[in-house]
């Protein structure tokens, strides 16, 4: 058995990275993670054409109306294209609302349909909208919050925010913390012992009281979209100090080696060894840093959101669409609504298990337990 | 006289008595233009110590006590880092025991000899890759186009010697320093390598300051020696005339460790 695997990796010379994906591959959990988050990054670059309705669509009409069915057959039991049935609105004694089906009613469901006017990627302008239903018809899929807005529209439109602030967050506090530990770990001394008590500066105050702390003195005037960078700004801002820590350890080593002096008397400057002979080495280890620390600032932003000091409404974040289940009171009258937290719970399980799955990959010591 | 180190003394703080501890004293090193001078001296006589202080790359825990290096009458230990990035890989290169830890094993030998050029000339990238395939010609390397889109580690141990000593040429150097260049290869390739050397030496006129403790090697390539002992230079002079009548005894003991005087 070892002896035919190890033929085999003679027979076909294959590089490291290589093997790493193969490896990868071979995990059949990680791979369908990978690809659970593939398909919801792609539906919230395409939210504008996958979301019936616009994020702030509303039809008061429709406050908490309850998740529709698509329905195949019509009460005859024929076969039909699908579709939705119309509902009627009633209050009730209690001036709640009643919502009933109305069986006369039927809005097939249309696909490609012209909708509200998006600009795809912010350039192509269009209104063309993957399904919908003939006005007056509505059709919510995952139910609608207070004020009557599709919640599948704002999942989709959501999750644009709730998505990007991980990669955008992780890759500026990556930045940051690579440069940090990497300056810190090659001149040692006075620099390291400066720059290693800023890290645990940062490191020594509560993490979301920080962030608190940092949100309260963005300016209560900024808009949405100055509000969602100054959050990723201050979530990196929280987060390079741990990594940098961790990086300034390796380069310690890695200085030591002789490729760097062989760096050194080519005439190098001291970045350029550090860019290139030192921070390269530390890959495997951050890949797996970077897969491991974005549900963190997915959550923390969810977090800011959910208590109403993150994205505003009527922007849309799953944070945000979270704090409208702080009742439980809401929740048992429209359970639909705690449906963003499971998309929060199934992005940052995917990520972990990317994350887990790399390390065992990549690093050489947990190899042997494969 | 390219390279004079004049009475150089360098210590080292022992950690638990306090008491600096000599690394070298007083040692007076001359290379002068298209020479090849050698080090010899066992391990721990300080004679890679005195081949890093001529660069001014000695680890942070050495300290200069006093002396000078001087590089064409210019004091390389009182220069700014950017006057010393000048002077390593343009004036003086280096070239180390081991090539397989000298290269970076993340990228090509392409890559690291191209990061030498860019260091010091002002080329396109054109220029670049035809400079490449021509300073490995210069070290010997025959295929030189499969061998700079290797990795360091695909390359057997000669052709990664001469890989290094072509990336040592990339900064067009007066002065190569040579770190024990053939104790990691066998002796077919020894000779192969001197040869190189002497050939560098009398067609570009590069000199050489050979840090070693065969004795076979400097009496085949060097013009004079010094011999270390303990941080000190115990003995100097030419080649010929040491080999004919070393004063030391200890010289005598190493020049005996080769069996060359027998074998001649």
């Amino acid at each position: 058995m070892r002896k035919s695997s190890y033929g085999a990796m003679m027979k076909k010379h294959q590089s490291e990275f290589q093997i790493a994906l193969h490896s990868f591959w071979r995990n059949r959990f990680a791979a369908i993670c990978l690809g659970v988050l593939i398909l919801l990054y792609i539906s919230a670059i395409f939210a504008d054409f996958l979301a019936p309705y616009s994020y702030d669509t509303e039809d008061r009409q429709y406050s908490y109306a309850q998740p529709m069915k698509i329905n195949w057959r019509d009460e005859k039991g024929h076969w039909r294209w699908p579709f939705v049935f119309g509902v009627n609105i009633t209050f009730n004694e209690f001036h709640g609302r009643d919502y009933e089906i109305d069986n006369t009613q039927k809005y097939p469901l249309r696909f490609f349909v012209e909708g509200e006017e998006y600009k795809l990627f912010g350039i192509f302008a269009s209104n063309i909208r993957l399904f919908g239903v003939k006005e007056p018809g509505r059709i919510y899929l995952l139910g609608a919050d207070s004020r009557g807005r599709d919640l599948l529209s704002r999942i989709l439109y959501g999750g644009r925010v709730s998505l990007s602030i991980g990669l955008i967050g992780v890759a500026i506090s990556f930045t940051i913390g690579l440069l940090v530990g990497g300056i810190s770990g090659y001149y040692g001394g006075r620099i390291d012992n400066v720059l290693m008590r800023i890290c645990e500066l940062f490191m020594m105050v509560p993490g979301f009281y920080l962030l608190l702390a940092l949100r309260a003195v963005v300016p209560a005037s900024f808009n949405s979209v100055q509000v969602y960078f100054s959050i990723i700004i201050i979530l990196s801002f929280i987060g390079w100090a741990g990594l940098a820590r961790i990086i300034r350890g390796m380069a310690l080593s890695l200085r030591e080696r002789e490729y760097v002096l062989a760096a050194k008397t080519m005439g190098l400057s001291d970045f350029q060894i550090i860019v290139r002979h030192i921070l390269p080495h530390t890959v495997s280890y951050s890949i797996v840093a970077v897969m491991l620390s974005i549900p963190g600032y997915i959550l923390a932003e969810s977090g800011l959101s959910l208590i109403g000091l993150g994205i505003q409404d009527p922007y849309a974040s799953w944070g945000n669409l979270l704090s409208e289940a702080m009742s439980i009171l809401r929740i048992q009258f429209a359970p639909w609504i705690l449906i963003p937290g499971i998309l929060i719970l199934l992005t940052v399980m995917c990520f972990n298990v990317i994350g887990d799955t790399l390390r065992d990959i990549l690093d050489p010591k947990v190899k042997s337990g494969e | 006289m390219l390279l004079n180190i004049l009475n150089l003394s360098v210590a080292v703080r022992d950690s638990e008595t306090l008491h600096d501890k000599m690394i070298l004293s007083n040692v007076n090193v001359k290379v002068g233009r298209g020479e090849i001078v050698a080090l010899v001296g066992a391990s721990g006589s300080g004679k890679s110590t005195a081949a890093l202080s001529a660069m001014k790359l000695l680890p942070p825990e050495l300290k200069i006590k006093s002396g000078q290096v001087l590089w064409k009458g210019e004091d390389i230990l009182a220069m700014t880092p950017a006057e010393l990035r000048r002077v390593r890989g343009a004036d003086i290169a280096m070239i180390f025991q081991e090539p397989l830890y000298a290269f970076n094993p993340l990228f090509l030998i392409e890559e690291q000899i191209d990061e030498a050029l860019r260091a010091h000339q002002k080329l396109d990238e054109d220029e670049r890759q035809a400079r490449i395939i021509d300073l490995l010609v210069q070290a010997g390397v025959r295929d030189a186009q499969r061998v700079m889109k290797s990795y360091p580690h695909q390359l057997s141990g000669g052709l990664r010697q001469r890989a290094m000593i072509a990336q040592a040429l990339a900064g067009k150097p007066k002065l190569i320093i040579a770190d024990e260049p053939t104790s990691s290869i066998d002796v077919t390739l020894q000779a192969k390598v001197m040869e190189l050397f002497f050939r560098l030496k009398k067609n570009l006129g590069i000199s050489f300051l050979l840090i070693t403790h065969d004795f076979g090697v400097v009496r085949h390539l060097a013009d004079r020696v010094y011999i270390m002992r303990q941080g000190e230079v115990i003995e100097s002079g030419d080649v010929s005339e040491i080999f004919m009548h070393p004063r030391e005894d200890y010289t005598c003991r190493l020049i005996e460790a080769t069996g060359e005087k027998f074998s001649d």
